[in-house]
């Protein structure tokens, strides 16, 4: 009856016979796809990271689509070697800590602890001189709908200090139909060369019903693989603002570029947005994607880190930039009446609202066009001027909508005097240049 | 059971090496599917990436294992009819471009043009029939459906496609 019609359709097929295949984006497709399901599934569907810092420092929360496109022959590795699937599955993000894999610089620890019938294994590190990334399983015999770690506690068994900068969590796990396991790593930095390499570690695991605390030792037998620094002293001048850059440490987990702005600045900068590590070949290390980006040592003065290029051995390399936050320098406050629960000063352009008090944690929403996942304040004041202390903050995340929320902990939150005052660190405004600074 | 079913089978299970492999199986087909929708390489590969993604979200959700192409062009078919919806508009203007600059392949872009204009279901029946020769069997065990209805489905398709195809080479001899 439509045998035209059906020879037409035939055709219209054959036309498709001899086309070209773009065999190679087609397989980055697939995994990047397959990336962002698996991402997905393990955040959602509260995309939420707290970071407890000692200095203050500067955090970013991963977004949805930046996980770094594995390359199939890596794909193949990490599936061929039992348990790395999950290790790997953290941090897919970052490129230094991956080549850290692919060097075989990642230790197996195994070592676990079980108490009624809770189980958390401490599975592996990676480490240098400047901290350790230590991934994590907690394993339950129930199904758990939540479970969080607190409390988290590094020391060294020898009793010395270890002088830590920072801690970055993982996220809590969050399932609505509960899991047995959940793994994810934490990142501890130290101020001094990390001399130690007997360790213990406490932690609490928090679920909906239970609560245990562990006490987990463990010893690190790999050698720790120097830093290496390069000395840069160059200044640049990007929209009038002159920005120095002192020096860089390449370590194996991640590399820290000492950076200090001119104090006749009119805007404070912020974030280095697009900073990153070029080499002879063009070849691109980003900043780090999640967790902490830069430790603030004054407002203009920051250590900026970026994924490590440590393994790699460029004839060439290079720092480029063309994107930094800033706002002028008398725009840095927000200020907030608690009370009547309103925002009295915001940057230009009205991107934040509806400002929100749950226990001591205030909320605002941050509307930006494109996805921000950056933390904003750093120091938070009274209304007498007085510093309230707060070591506590959290980013959640909601890039479709263009929305994310900011939470900051405020101690003792309902007999602080008002208005309150919140510094800035971050926020969606920019200065662009194009720098290329030679490392070596 | 066929070896692509016994791969299903495992991942749904949750083995990604499995998922992987099905997709290198089915992507060339998927490829084409995409580009017979956007006719760009870029607009393609975006579709991939969220097939994928859409696929390995919705693994569990395969009801007979022995049709996972068909579920898998089907969530391909799905997500272009949501993007032509969105560039109406744009691709019907590329269309117009592309004809005006290869005579030879008039007719395969008049039929295209017609495809573009049918209704979602239709354009599935013959994406699915005609681009990616799958069986009336297949198609109603995805769809959920007698085989009687999918042959209804079907013909009506084809007879929505000749008048399409009438209508516009009604206008071209204008």
């Amino acid at each position: 009856m439509y045998e035209k019609e059906e020879e037409q359709l035939k055709d219209y097929k054959n036309m498709y016979e001899n086309i070209k295949i773009p065999l190679v984006s087609i397989d980055d497709a697939i995994l990047a796809g397959f990336q962002k399901a698996k991402l997905e599934k393990k955040r959602k569907p509260r995309r939420q990271k707290w970071v407890f810092s000692l200095v203050t420092a500067a955090l970013i929360l991963v977004g949805f689509f930046t996980s770094i496109r594995l390359s199939p022959a890596f794909a193949g590795y990490i599936t061929v070697i039992p348990g790395m699937e999950k290790v790997v599955e953290l941090i897919r993000y970052d490129k230094g800590k991956m080549m850290a894999i692919e060097n075989d610089y990642y230790e197996k620890i195994d070592v676990s602890k079980e108490k009624n019938g809770l189980k958390f294994t401490i599975d592996g590190a990676i480490a240098d001189e400047n901290g350790l990334a230590l991934f994590y399983t907690i394993k339950s015999k129930e199904k758990q709908t939540v479970l969080e770690t607190e409390g988290v506690q590094l020391s060294s068994q020898d009793g010395k200090s270890l002088n830590l900068s920072g801690i970055s969590m993982g996220s809590p796990l969050n399932s609505e139909k509960g899991e047995l396991t959940h793994s994810d790593m934490f990142e501890f930095y130290v101020q001094s060369p990390l001399e130690s390499k007997k360790f213990e570690l406490k932690v609490r695991v928090k679920g909906k019903n239970l609560q245990e605390d562990f006490k987990l030792k463990f010893e690190l037998k790999k050698k720790l693989q120097k830093k290496k620094t390069y000395a840069l002293n160059k200044t640049v001048t990007i929209d009038s603002q002159k920005i120095s850059f002192l020096k860089a440490d390449i370590y194996p987990l991640r590399v820290a570029v000492h950076v200090k702005m001119d104090p006749n600045n009119t805007k404070r900068i912020f974030s280095f947005d697009d900073l990153r590590l070029v080499d002879e070949n063009g070849e691109t290390w980003n900043k780090i994607q999640n967790g902490v980006i830069a430790s603030i040592i004054s407002p203009d003065e920051y250590i900026l880190y970026l994924q490590s290029n440590y393994f790699r051995n460029p004839k060439e390399l290079y720092l480029v930039l063309n994107k930094i936050q800033a706002i002028d320098k008398d725009e840095v406050n927000v200020v907030v009446d608690t009370e009547k629960l309103q925002i009295l000063k915001q940057p230009n352009g009205g991107h934040l609202s509806n400002l929100r008090i749950v226990g001591n944690n205030l909320y605002l929403s941050l509307r930006t066009k494109k996805e921000f996942n950056y933390f904003l304040f750093i120091n938070i004041k009274d209304g007498d001027g007085k510093k309230i202390e707060s070591n506590m903050s959290s980013v959640n995340g909601n890039g479709e909508k263009g929305i994310t929320e900011i939470g900051v902990n405020i101690p003792n939150l309902k007999n602080q005097t008002n208005p309150i005052s919140l510094e800035l660190s971050n926020f969606p405004s920019w200065i662009i240049g194009n720098e290329k600074i030679k490392i070596k | 059971m066929s070896v692509d079913e016994q791969l299903v089978k495992v991942a749904i299970k949750g083995d990604d090496s499995a998922f992987l492999r099905l997709m290198q199986l089915y992507k060339i087909d998927l490829y084409k599917t995409a580009l017979s929708y956007f006719r760009n390489e870029e607009e393609a590969i975006e579709a991939i990436q969220e097939v994928t993604y859409r696929a390995y979200k919705n693994l569990k959700s395969i009801r007979d294992t022995a049709y996972f192409k068909t579920w898998l062009t089907r969530i391909m078919i799905n997500y272009c009819n949501d993007q032509l919806k969105k560039n109406k508009r744009i691709v019907l203007g590329e269309e117009i471009l592309n004809k005006q600059g290869n005579e030879e392949n008039h007719t395969r872009m008049e039929l295209k043009d017609a495809m573009l204009g049918l209704d979602d279901r239709s354009r599935e029946i013959l994406m699915l029939k005609y681009f990616n020769d799958m069986k009336i069997k297949d198609i109603a065990s995805t769809m959920k459906c007698p085989e009687g209805t999918v042959k209804t489905w079907l013909n009506k398709a084809l007879k929505a496609l000749r008048e399409k195809l009438e209508e516009k080479g009604g206008d071209l001899h204008v």
